[in-house]
């Protein structure tokens, strides 16, 4: 069961004193996350902003008991850090690395299941439970407290979405990336799930991707919950066709404009609002609320 | 990322798979040289180029790249070699510098067997296609080959005599093995039983995972710029990405999401997009730089929309990235420039005291509607 990380929430860091690791943990200490220990291969760090650092997940497991593990290392550390955190039953890995091989993403994906344990990216944002914990690199600046809940694939868009929102003064409860590669380990559905018993969230805007099948997947599973709470979604690429006349081995060749269509579909019968246009997703979320956008 | 058919069938010959033997000619003398060393009957001579999209395939391959002696290889490889060569959908061309001189089989019966990591499963799959229709697509449990799986391909191929089967099962396995060892994104093969009832791998190919080649530097070697890509290239190793659309606005931006949201945009605003510049969520001042002088110096952009959000990144460096690209370019066409977030006011400040006319704006619809009026004011 997926669940958002609290200011209570124990969380771990590893790559720690990877250059992205070193910013996001001056920020997550900032805003009030609760790291209780980092990973690092420089044995020689003890320490860092009063964190304590391992070079063991398997130790600071044992010690501080972390509910969250998010991992900053390279490409080609990854795989390693997820297997550990994963053997050593962390229930939540977020993995923010970019650019990590496919065949490492397969590999992370079962190793996340055979472990019992939930797979966030790799290629994630994390995630930001607005005022309480940030467990990624979101940028916390960007985020001012409401009502509204963001699940998107990549993080640019949720910007974005959160401007616009900004302009009508709405601000966001939840938000959640789930990474933009084609492989990745959580889909729509369990964030949703959480979302959807979540009291602060009271809409949610959803941020698809051509690619793949998880709007299919949240579709269906939207459909057969009973809901309360308004959902929207927009997906980028209509006018983007794929350049490659000659598909890649085995792999169909379509139109996005297609897929997207079909995906637009799929959301509107499942009672999902398709907001068809970027530049409408501040005003469409809003019209629901009925504000007059201020002119400051 | 691919590389020449002959390099693959070298990586496949070490691997211990048999392939077809062959060797690459530069000239029409050492085409023919070749070709006497391969020894009788008949002979492909391959064009070696790095396209977007496949040339040929074996089964494609017109009488001209096919010749059955020596002598007629040489003869051949003159009219191939330097001549531009045309290839199917493709809108551009290249002279043939390389063929790659290969003993011909009969091709009777031709399936391709894939291995590839299929995205909508997330997992890997392997296929088969048998003149054109796919015959089999199997998923792989556990990214092993077992039982089930061999009696599965097997049947589905009717092999049946049991020397066949075994040679036919290690190449799968061997084929596999390789697809495995270089996390490959697929890899594709077409064996042949010849008339002696021995396996021949007549077509391979590796498609390699660009995540994963870190691991393999030795490929670096063999990596040649696909034609008609030096664009994408050039935006690889400035740690951006280049996507070419055919239109007139150049849209530089921060993230492939906002990317593709900005081109709709444009679209549905009546523009057409030339290209798409993502210089990712984190960028140097260096990677805007020569993301914003690669669409400056591009005839076909008449305009450039700029969709910057600072989320991670500063505008300041942003407004600094542009700058420094129109110090080294002069500046002929609209820029839009639409920035958010972190130093947005700075940034903008910085742009507005240079003596270049950006047009500023905080709103991406306000700065589509811009660039979009803009290029209609200047025709």
């Amino acid at each position: 069961m997926f669940s958002f990380p609290s200011s209570k929430t124990p969380v771990l860091f590893q790559g720690i004193t990877s250059e992205m690791g070193l910013i996001q943990l001056q920020k997550a200490i900032e805003y009030g996350t609760n790291i209780v220990a980092g990973i690092s291969q420089e044995t020689h760090i003890k320490n860092l902003m009063g964190v304590p650092v391992f070079n063991n997940v398997k130790l600071a497991v044992k010690k501080y008991n972390p509910k969250v593990s998010v991992i900053f290392s390279t490409p080609s550390r990854a795989l390693e850090d997820v297997i550990q955190a994963a053997k050593a039953k962390i229930p939540l890995i977020i993995c923010t690395t970019e650019h990590v091989p496919m065949h490492d993403a397969l590999k992370m994906r079962s190793i996340a299941t055979e472990n019992g344990v939930q797979l966030l990216g790799p290629s994630s944002n994390g995630i930001i439970n607005v005022d309480q914990a940030v467990t990624g690199t979101l940028p916390t600046h960007l985020f001012n407290k409401g009502n509204i809940s963001i699940i998107g694939r990549s993080s640019s868009l949720i910007f974005e979405a959160i401007f616009q929102l900004s302009e009508y003064d709405l601000g966001i409860s939840k938000c959640v990336t789930l990474g933009a590669d084609h492989l990745i380990g959580m889909s729509f559905v369990p964030v949703i799930q959480a979302l959807l018993k979540d009291k602060s969230t009271d809409s949610i805007l959803i941020i698809g991707q051509v690619h793949g099948q998880l709007e299919q997947e949240l579709a269906s599973f939207i459909k057969k919950y009973k809901k309360h709470k308004k959902i929207f979604a927009y997906i980028p690429g209509k006018y983007l066709t794929r350049s490659d006349k000659r598909p890649l081995l085995g792999m169909k060749s379509v139109l996005f404009s297609d897929v997207i269509n079909q995906k637009k579909q799929i959301f509107e019968k499942s009672g999902i609002q398709y907001i068809d246009d970027i530049n409408q997703i501040g005003h469409t979320i809003a019209e629901k609320y009925k504000l007059k956008k201020d002119k400051k | 990322m691919e590389i020449n058919e002959y390099y693959v069938k070298q990586i496949f010959r070490s691997a211990g798979l048999p392939v077809l033997d062959g060797q690459v000619a530069y000239t029409p003398e050492e085409a023919k040289k070749i070709a006497q060393k391969l020894g009788g009957g008949s002979f492909w001579l391959k064009p070696q180029l790095m396209m977007s999209q496949k040339p040929y395939t074996s089964e494609e391959l017109s009488d001209k790249f096919f010749a059955t002696s020596p002598l007629e290889v040489e003869q051949k490889a003159t009219l191939i070699m330097g001549e531009s060569f045309n290839e199917l959908n493709a809108t551009f061309s290249s002279t043939i510098q390389r063929l790659y001189i290969e003993k011909a089989i009969s091709l009777d019966v031709f399936c391709r067997l894939v291995f590839r990591v299929d995205f909508e499963r997330a997992g890997i799959t392997f296929s088969i296609t048998k003149n054109g229709t796919e015959i089999l697509s199997l998923p792989i449990t556990n990214m092993r080959l077992d039982k089930t799986f061999y009696q599965i391909v097997c049947s589905s191929l009717k092999i049946n005599q049991s020397s066949v089967k075994k040679e036919f099962l290690s190449i799968l396995n061997k084929s596999f093995q390789l697809f495995m060892d270089y996390g490959a994104m697929a890899l594709e093969l077409s064996p042949v039983v010849r008339k002696n009832n021995t396996l021949i791998i007549v077509e391979c190919r590796l498609i390699f995972d660009p995540d994963s080649l870190f691991r393999f530097p030795e490929l670096e070697n063999c990596r040649e710029i696909k034609l008609g890509h030096e664009r994408e290239a050039l935006a690889k190793k400035n740690s951006f990405r280049y996507t070419g659309l055919g239109g007139n606005i150049a849209c530089l931006v921060n993230g492939i999401g906002l990317g593709w949201a900005t081109v709709d945009a444009i679209y549905e605003n009546k523009g057409s997009v030339s290209c798409l510049l993502d210089v990712g969520t984190n960028p140097t001042v260096k990677s805007i730089t020569t993301a914003l002088k690669l669409a400056l110096a591009e005839p076909s952009v008449d305009a450039i929309l700029v969709n910057i959000l600072g989320g991670l990144i500063s505008c300041k460096i942003v407004a600094q990235g542009l700058l420094d690209a129109a110090g080294e370019i002069p500046v002929g066409i609209p820029i839009v420039v639409r920035m958010m977030g972190l130093d947005a006011v700075e940034g903008e400040n910085l742009l507005r005291k240079s003596m270049i006319p950006f047009y500023c704006t905080s709103q991406m619809k306000k700065a589509v509607q811009e660039v979009v009026r803009q290029l209609k004011e200047e025709y």
